[in-house]
């Protein structure tokens, strides 16, 4: 009976509100008489004076105490050898081998043999490997749902490592509870306290390791990029584009693994095309996609003087470059070129070509560069001559000479800032080839803020990333389930299975779709796995100590309790006779 | 009412009970008996003075017992019967009941009255015992409450033609109807002395409180008010009245009794009632 079993405890408070009942309930003073039959029973109303009496201890009252007694002892799951319940921490790899059809099974074996080691009263928690570390059920949940998690767990990940979830356990499992891991690889160092459980069935599989469109003058052609790991089955690859089946190719692959490239035409205007190879141990890296990929322009929108923006040589610079637009408002631009700072919109880059206050001075090459950020990659700076004027800026300092800082970087509460201190009409910055590379990276920094999809092809724990314009969206998952929901127009979700995913708006209107598929060599070879049961080397003294089935106990203080209760039902009404 | 003080009411001191037999006389009744050679009248022809009835002579008759005379003026041959003369057997009928001792006077003067029947039994030459209803035989001294608390007759075997004296006071749920036709039937006499405490037949206090059967346990919860008592006193005569009227009807002598001292009761309760006579 502990603050594990609170409805044990609760059930306790009934001893002392019986005593109290008891204590404070009306009574009267008795007479022993002969023929008390041929008194009137009138109903006497409750009078002033002392409330509290002194405890009569009748039958009744015992018999109410031990009932109350049993019934707490009953809801806190009471057993003679075993005051605490069982706790086991199951630890599952949620691996995409472990989904692979001879291991799943044994997983799920494996899984119902834990679910009926456990009494009643005992506890279990499943935590779910991953990059991040889960807990999938409980903690401390009834046996029965162990079974239920065991039919419908369906393991997706990439290769992770599995000390983060097996720390998670260890917290999870305290100093009594027992840990078992479920995977279908050796563990490197698996420890003294945990039982390690191999559920893997070596078998041959087959992948689709790449999926790519390659554009033809006629018709565009399919590459599919097939890697066999041992011995796999000859089959035939299916091609569907918007749910057809238009083409099916037989693949075989060398013996004993190896790759396979395919080049297959693709009919004019197929947009939806899918991928799928003959089914093998391993499903989920059977299936590839192939969707429209919406061209993400960036919108510039160019508030220089005229002056300024042909000293800046912007129309040379910018005439080079795709992947852009001008947009006139600067409210819907990703881009905004600038003479004077101003406040940037949300998500905006802001650039300001403006030299600072004072004398002009040139500085010469070499230059400080800060090469991490994506605005230089790429860029030398070699032979330049910068001209810029003798105040400072502030910002996180991107190239700099000396003391003076020649570009900075403003972070504002909602965008960013790119301030430039130059003088264009001196020195020869705009027209060196580092220029253009400036503003090449410009739009690659800026495009991810463009509205849309930011990736249409993911990988099984990537992020799907879809920006809006403030409206409401709602992720539907491969099997039609709202996996996530943004209300601020900017959705972010790991995608944890492979499929097509839909991002929709409130009103149901399809806005995007995303194809995530399977890649991972590691999982996707099913030849290295195994079977194996580690025992723990050294148990916690709670979990070596013999436990008792609570079942039996509990029958029969239920029993008890009932026996108990007609007792005082019948004293009562006896009583009352 | 007070409560259960048995000190209240000690057995009848020796001299006390007998001074009180030899004072009173049980009045047996005028019908003929049954028992051993005695000195009351009894049933048929016996060996006693009195004349009896005659019949026709039989061979081996007794020829002292023809009556001569009249065969001098009949011719026929008939023998003079004369009455039996037997000891009366008194079998006194205990409730031995909780309710009979549920103050101590009331089992005092209970103790009292057995022995002062067996004691004039024994004065009039008669033969007494002592039966517990739903019982065997008992002395008075065993009396303490401790019988069946419902109207059943005693274990034992009743004599046919005894005078039986039942001591109880009928607080039963049941009715008393089946129990004294069973005794009332082949009896001499009946006698029901009905025993009650004075605090039963006129009981006090005022206030709520709960009142524990003695017998059963039952509990109620009443307000002993004015409007109780009377309804208490109402139930109470009704009992009372029915079980005269069932001794009456059966032929029997009832006697309404309250605990107290043995000579109060003789004069007070016992010989209004015909149940005994000065000696």
């Amino acid at each position: 009976m502990t603050f594990a079993a609170p409805f044990g405890l609760l059930a306790l408070l009934a001893v002392p509100a019986i005593v109290a009942l008891h204590l404070f309930r009306r009574r009267l003073a008795e007479r022993r008489v002969a023929g008390a039959f041929l008194f009137p029973a009138t109903p006497v109303a409750s009078d002033g004076g002392r409330r509290r009496a002194s405890l009569v201890r009748s039958p009744s009252f015992w018999l109410e105490l031990l009932a109350a007694l049993l019934l707490s002892l009953w809801l806190s799951g009471f057993t003679f050898g075993d005051l605490l319940p069982r706790h086991v921490v199951v630890l599952v790899d949620d691996s995409a081998s472990m989904g692979a059809n001879g291991t799943r099974a044994v997983a799920a074996t494996e899984l119902g043999a834990i679910a009926d080691g456990l009494g009643v009263a005992d506890e279990v928690t499943v935590v779910r490997s991953g990059t991040v570390a889960e807990v999938a059920l409980g903690p401390r949940a009834r046996p029965d749902g162990l079974r239920a998690f065991a039919a419908n767990w369906q393991p997706n990940a990439t290769a992770h490592a599995l000390q983060p979830a097996i720390d998670l356990a260890r917290d999870l499992a305290g100093s009594h509870g027992e840990i078992v891991v479920l995977t279908d690889r050796e563990l490197a160092d698996p420890g003294e306290d945990l039982r390690a459980i191999g559920c893997g069935v070596a078998a041959g599989n087959a992948a689709i390791t790449a999926l790519q469109r390659l554009p033809g003058e006629a018709a565009d052609r399919l590459q599919v990029r097939v890697v066999g790991y041992g011995e796999v089955a000859r089959g035939e690859l299916a091609v569907s584009v918007d749910g057809r089946e238009v083409a099916r190719t037989p693949l075989s692959l060398p013996a004993g693994g190896g790759e396979r490239r395919l080049e297959l035409p693709l009919p004019r205007g197929a947009e939806r095309v899918r991928v799928a190879l003959p089914p093998d141990a391993l499903a989920v890296d059977d299936v590839a996609w192939l969707l429209p990929e919406p061209p993400r322009t960036v919108a510039v929108c160019d508030r220089l003087p005229t002056a300024r923006r042909e000293a800046l040589q912007l129309h040379r610079v910018f005439a080079a470059l795709s992947g852009w637009r001008d947009e006139p408002d600067p409210a819907k631009a990703q881009v905004v070129l600038r003479e004077r700072a101003q406040s940037p919109a949300r998500d905006q880059i802001e650039v300001v070509f403006a030299a600072s206050p004072g004398a002009v001075r040139g500085h010469t090459a070499p230059f400080v560069v800060d090469r991490s950020h994506p605005l230089l990659a790429g860029a030398t700076f070699d032979g330049v001559a910068w001209q810029a004027g003798g105040g400072a800026i502030d910002g996180r300092v991107l190239v700099a000479k000396g003391a003076q800082v020649l570009l900075a970087e403003q972070v504002t509460a909602r965008g960013r800032r790119l301030r430039f201190d130059l003088d264009p009409s001196r020195g020869n910055l705009v027209r060196a080839p580092d220029w253009p590379i400036l503003f090449a990276n410009l739009l690659e920094l800026a495009r991810p803020n463009v509205p849309g999809c930011r990736a249409h092809h993911l990988r099984v724990g990537d992020e799907l990333v879809y920006r809006a314009r403030g409206e409401p969206l709602l992720l539907v998952g491969p099997d039609d389930a709202v996996l996530a929901e943004a209300r601020t127009g900017e959705l972010a979700q790991v995608v944890r299975s492979p499929g097509i995913y839909s991002v929709r708006a409130a009103n149901g209107e399809q806005l995007a779709e995303v194809a995530v598929r399977f890649v991972d060599q590691r999982e996707s070879d099913l030849r290295g796995v195994r079977r194996f049961d580690r025992a723990p080397r050294a148990l916690s003294t709670r979990a070596a100590a013999e436990r008792l089935d609570p079942a039996p106990m509990r029958r029969l203080l239920a029993v008890l309790l009932v026996l108990v209760v007609l007792a005082d039902w019948w004293v009562l009404r006896r009583g009352q006779a | 009412m007070p409560d259960d003080t048995r000190a209240s009411g000690e057995p009848p001191a020796a001299c006390d009970l007998a001074e009180v037999c030899a004072a009173w006389r049980l009045q047996l009744g005028r019908r003929r008996h049954r028992g051993r050679i005695g000195a009351r009248r009894g049933f048929g022809p016996g060996s006693s003075l009195e004349f009896h009835d005659f019949r026709d002579y039989a061979p081996g008759d007794d020829l002292r017992h023809v009556d001569w005379s009249g065969y001098a003026r009949s011719d026929q041959l008939r023998v003079r019967l004369h009455e039996a003369e037997v000891a009366p057997l008194v079998e006194v009928l205990v409730d031995d009941s909780p309710s009979m001792a549920v103050t101590g006077r009331k089992l005092a003067a209970l103790r009292a009255l057995v022995q002062a029947l067996c004691g004039w039994a024994r004065a009039d030459g008669a033969r007494s015992r002592v039966l517990a209803l739903g019982g065997g035989e008992i002395t008075a001294e065993e009396l303490a409450g401790r019988g069946p608390a419902a109207p059943s007759p005693p274990a034992a075997a009743l004599h046919a033609g005894s005078v039986r004296v039942l001591v109880t006071d009928a607080l039963w749920r049941e009715g008393p109807a089946a129990l004294l036709a069973r005794l009332t039937g082949n009896a001499a006499r009946l006698v029901c002395l009905h025993l009650l405490d004075a605090t039963e037949r006129e009981p006090v206090g005022s206030g709520p409180v709960t009142l524990v059967d003695c017998e059963d346990g039952t509990r109620i919860e009443t307000r002993l008010d004015r409007a109780a008592l009377a309804i208490y006193a109402q139930r109470l005569a009704r009992l009372c009245d029915g079980l005269r009227s069932l001794v009456h009807g059966s032929g029997g002598v009832f006697a309404a009794v309250t605990a107290d001292a043995l000579p109060v009761m003789c004069v007070r309760d016992l010989l209004p009632a015909g149940v005994v006579e000065p000696a």
